[in-house]
């Protein structure tokens, strides 16, 4: 039996013999006196002298209660348990790209990972001396962050010194691996995910890592494109969502935009009023549409009740028609860097330009001097790659970062460049400026000094935004170049669906799911980008997700359960100290 | 008989109406009483003779003597006025524990019987708790049970530091000088004690010191083996094994201190006498308090 048992905290039987010595030293001082009031101490004290020759100590049965008090008192607080409440636990902290966001709303302004760490820190905080803590973060890759197993203690430094990743989670991934690698152990997730399903669901608690603040927000999910019926038109169809907690009005408004040169002439053609409950999706159609056109889909609060975040109400359709070109000089397939992703640009080599493009890119090669559009570049040739740069200053002001707040990013490689006189640096790290931009001559130059292309990952708000922001300065256009959001699910009229590059869409049901970014072609339905939109963060229920994970247990369910040992001691001390308080009191006040 | 205060009965009281309190020496008193005083003037007492000054009432002028000597004198006799009587009783923790000891009780006792005795024959008595209480002269037989009403509303004096200054205090009611008892346990150090006895010398007192003991003063916690002893005045606790060397320790300081009480008493010309309150009052009266003299 004593074998099976064991201390959470040995060092707190310490405590043990110094309260001994305290009750014994209290005892001896006391003896085993009645109290008795008399008129005047004037010969007593002239008797004190007389105390050190008592005699020797006789613990009374109250010494012995107390002594049993103190001894009960320090096991509990040394945490006796049984072998058996030994613990492994596992901490899977996602640190992909989207724990950098910072949830609006959340006082103090913390990023998700911060929150994460902190939610952590909570959790290892009610384990016991005995528990073995193993710590696996998702960026850049799935991995543990150390060897073996730690104690408490270390893991809460370890986890400390956990950085922010800029790659993708693949969560249900990482928590099949970690869930294969823990054995028996508990796992915990720090996420801003929901995993979909797990095998063990009582192993595996989901601590959700997001805003919890809802927003009464009306979202347009997406923007279907279908033949009309008469020739040269077509069908516009506006998928609205509602995630608002009552009715909610909003008018869906269609504006035709003319690209014309480098000028947007925008003209507002339709409006439609609806109203939405709670929760309700809804397809707003909008027929006989000049085809191949641009247009604007715009939602508005009716009564300016709503929270409407603009990222989520507006929506691009980029015409068919290929109005701009972009000019291209590097060794990697423009479709490989994600850059023909809009169908209405043109990826032309730059030697076969036969136009003026709106900008060029040049990728991995140097911007020649004599030059004279605008142009992109891309990790030009020169100084060595710096690993593990961490992102140290930036110009907020700068129009390449609007929109922008950049986390304490670590990247993993990095070019130095050298600012011109004419340019200006807009992002630095430790290693050097990675991002500079400038007017040479009236011809706008960004240069980069990573690689921002492929545009990698499910959602990577901030190098796309950055990325589009500086499509944007160069080009001089606010259209354009927008995504499909992942997600979006697409209803199966039949015909194969694939991406703009050719690549197929899965299908989940009886719909196509687009998993990654990127415009969805069909021979006659084209899904256009709408915007970064998740609607997760705008679920219906405060904290809580639009669709329930299945097989995992929520978050605010309590991890562990307590010691069991502990509590008996605590109430043995406790009928102890009714036993030492009532009887010994009543007894003497009797007597 | 129930009506009576302080456990007193009727025929107690009658045998203190047969009591009189006599100074050891002669006070001046602000009436007419039993008491010959200082004053010269109109008595039974004869006192001296003086030169006859014109407005002398003739008829005390000794004709024997003017008839030997051709000399006028007068004859000047010793008034007799009331006694003033003070009663000083020590109001201090010690006095009232433990309570079974009865020493405030008996205190109490003792001060109204002499305030009974001086009551009686026409004598102001003036009642004093250090501290607590400073009456104004009681006079008359009346006045007996509104004494004993202010002395039983007395709370226990808790700030003995200051005992000196409140003896102070007391004295200093005292218009004329008079007789005075003082009862106390005497519980504190001898040094303490003459200061106080100081205070009240200065005011030209007849003192009698009446020190009461309780059982406790005697022999502490006679009960126990051993004990936490704690002192009703500081609250401060002594743990004690009562054993016999302890005790017989204890009792020597006792009697130490008693004894350099009773030699301080008697190089001041203070009398001084012992009460017990296991021993009735009356014993106390008639047999102790009459020994002094004072009462007779």
């Amino acid at each position: 039996m004593i074998d099976a048992l064991a201390l959470a905290y040995p060092s707190a039987l310490l405590l043990l013999p110094a309260a001994i010595w305290g009750l014994v030293y209290i005892y001896r001082k006391r003896g085993n006196a009645i109290r008795r009031t008399i008129s005047s101490a004037l010969f007593v004290r002239m008797l004190e002298q007389r105390k050190a020759k008592r005699t020797r100590f006789k613990p009374p049965l109250r010494f012995l209660v107390e002594l049993l008090l103190f001894s009960l008192l320090a096991i509990g607080a040394a945490g006796l348990l049984l072998d058996s409440q030994k613990q492994h636990i596992v901490l899977l902290v996602d640190n992909s790209l989207s724990m950098a966001t910072i949830d609006i709303g959340v006082v103090p302004a913390q990023t998700r990972l911060e929150k994460a760490k902190e939610r952590a820190y909570k959790a290892l905080e009610s384990r016991n001396y005995f528990t073995e803590v193993s710590i696996w973060k998702t960026s850049p890759s799935l991995s543990p962050v150390h060897t073996g197993r730690l104690s408490v203690s270390a893991a809460r430094s370890k986890i400390d010194e956990l950085a922010q990743g800029v790659g993708a989670d693949r969560i249900e991934q990482a928590l099949q691996r970690v869930l294969q690698s823990a054995g028996e152990g508990e796992v915990i997730v720090f996420t801003d995910k929901v995993p979909d399903s797990t095998s063990d669901a009582t192993r595996v608690h989901v601590e959700t890592i997001r805003d919890e603040k809802r927003a009464q927000n009306i979202a347009l999910l997406g923007v279907t494109r279908s033949r009309g019926e008469r020739a040269g038109r077509e069908n516009i169809s506006a998928k609205v969502h509602s995630y608002a907690s009552r009715v909610a009005a909003v008018d869906v408004i269609v504006s035709r935009l003319d690209l014309v040169a480098s000028k947007i002439n925008s003209q507002k053609i339709r409006q439609v009023r609806i109203e939405l409950t709670a929760g309700e999706e809804r397809d707003v159609p909008f027929e006989n549409l000049v085809e191949g056109d641009s247009y604007k889909f715009e939602l508005r609060s009716v009564d300016d009740s709503l929270d409407m975040l603009r990222e989520d109400n507006l929506a691009w359709v980029v015409g068919t028609k290929k109005s701009d070109v972009i000019g291209y000089v590097g060794d990697a397939d423009p479709r490989s860097l994600g850059l023909t992703n809009a169908g209405h640009l043109q990826i032309v080599p730059l030697k076969e330009l036969t136009e003026m493009p709106i900008f060029s890119v040049f990728y991995g090669v140097d911007v020649p001097d004599d030059y004279e559009g605008n142009a992109l570049g891309i990790m030009p040739p020169g100084r060595e790659l710096v690993q593990g740069s961490k992102l140290s200053v930036y110009d907020e002001t700068h129009p390449l970062t609007s929109y922008i707040s950049f986390p304490a990013l670590t990247l993993s490689a990095v070019r130095p460049l050298d600012v011109p006189d004419w340019a200006q640096s807009v992002i630095e790290t430790t290693a050097g400026t990675i991002l500079y931009a400038g007017t040479r001559e009236g011809s706008k130059r960004v240069i980069y000094g990573y690689d921002p292309l492929p545009y990698l990952g499910k959602k990577a708000p901030l190098r796309s935004i950055l990325i589009l922001n500086t499509f944007k300065w160069l080009s001089e256009k606010n259209v354009s170049l927008q995504s499909s959001v992942p997600g979006v699910r697409i209803r199966d009229e039949g015909v194969r669906m694939s991406y703009d590059d050719g690549s197929a869409l899965s299908k989940s049901g009886d719909s196509y799911v687009a998993e990654r970014t990127g415009l969805v072609h069909t021979p006659n339905v084209v899904v256009d980008a709408v915007n970064f939109f998740d609607p997760n963060e705008s679920a219906p229920e405060q904290g809580t997700f639009a669709i329930p994970p299945t097989g995992v247990t929520r978050s605010s369910e309590e991890p562990l359960s307590g010691a069991p040992l502990s509590r008996t001691l605590a109430l043995i001390v406790f009928a102890l100290l009714l036993l030492d308080v009532f009887f010994f009191e009543v007894r003497k006040r009797i007597l | 008989m129930s009506d009576l205060p302080l456990g007193f009965s009727g025929n107690f009281l009658s045998r203190l109406e047969l009591l009189r309190m006599r100074a050891r020496r002669s006070y001046l008193g602000s009436r007419q009483g039993s008491h010959l005083s200082m004053k010269r003037g109109h008595g039974m007492e004869f006192s001296d003779y003086r030169n006859y000054m014109p407005g002398d009432n003739p008829r005390y002028i000794d004709w024997s003597i003017f008839a030997r000597s051709d000399r006028v004198y007068v004859k000047q006799f010793q008034e007799e006025q009331d006694l003033p009587v003070f009663l000083l009783l020590d109001g201090s923790p010690s006095m009232h524990y433990p309570e079974d000891n009865r020493k405030w009780q008996y205190a109490m006792q003792i001060a109204a019987s002499l305030a009974y005795i001086g009551l009686m024959q026409h004598d102001s008595i003036r009642v004093s708790v250090p501290g607590a209480f400073y009456s104004p002269a009681y006079t008359g037989a009346r006045a007996f049970y509104r004494l004993i009403g202010d002395l039983e509303a007395v709370a226990p004096v808790t700030n003995q530091d200051l005992f000196q200054e409140h003896i102070q205090r007391a004295v200093s009611h005292f218009r004329f000088p008079g007789l005075c008892f003082f009862l106390s346990d005497f519980l504190m150090p001898v040094e303490h004690i003459r200061k106080v006895l100081d205070v009240l010398r200065a005011k030209n007192l007849d003192i009698c010191c009446i020190q009461i003991l309780g059982k406790d003063d005697i022999q502490p916690a006679s009960d126990l083996d051993s004990a936490e002893l704690v002192d009703s005045e500081t609250g401060e606790s002594f743990h004690l094994s009562l054993d016999k060397n302890i005790r017989e320790e204890y009792s020597y300081y006792l009697s130490q201190h008693n004894g350099e009480l009773k030699a301080m008493c008697e190089e001041y010309g203070i009398l001084y006498q012992l009460a017990y309150p296991e021993n009735s009052i009356e014993s106390f009266v008639f047999e102790n308090l009459t020994q002094t003299g004072l009462i007779r």
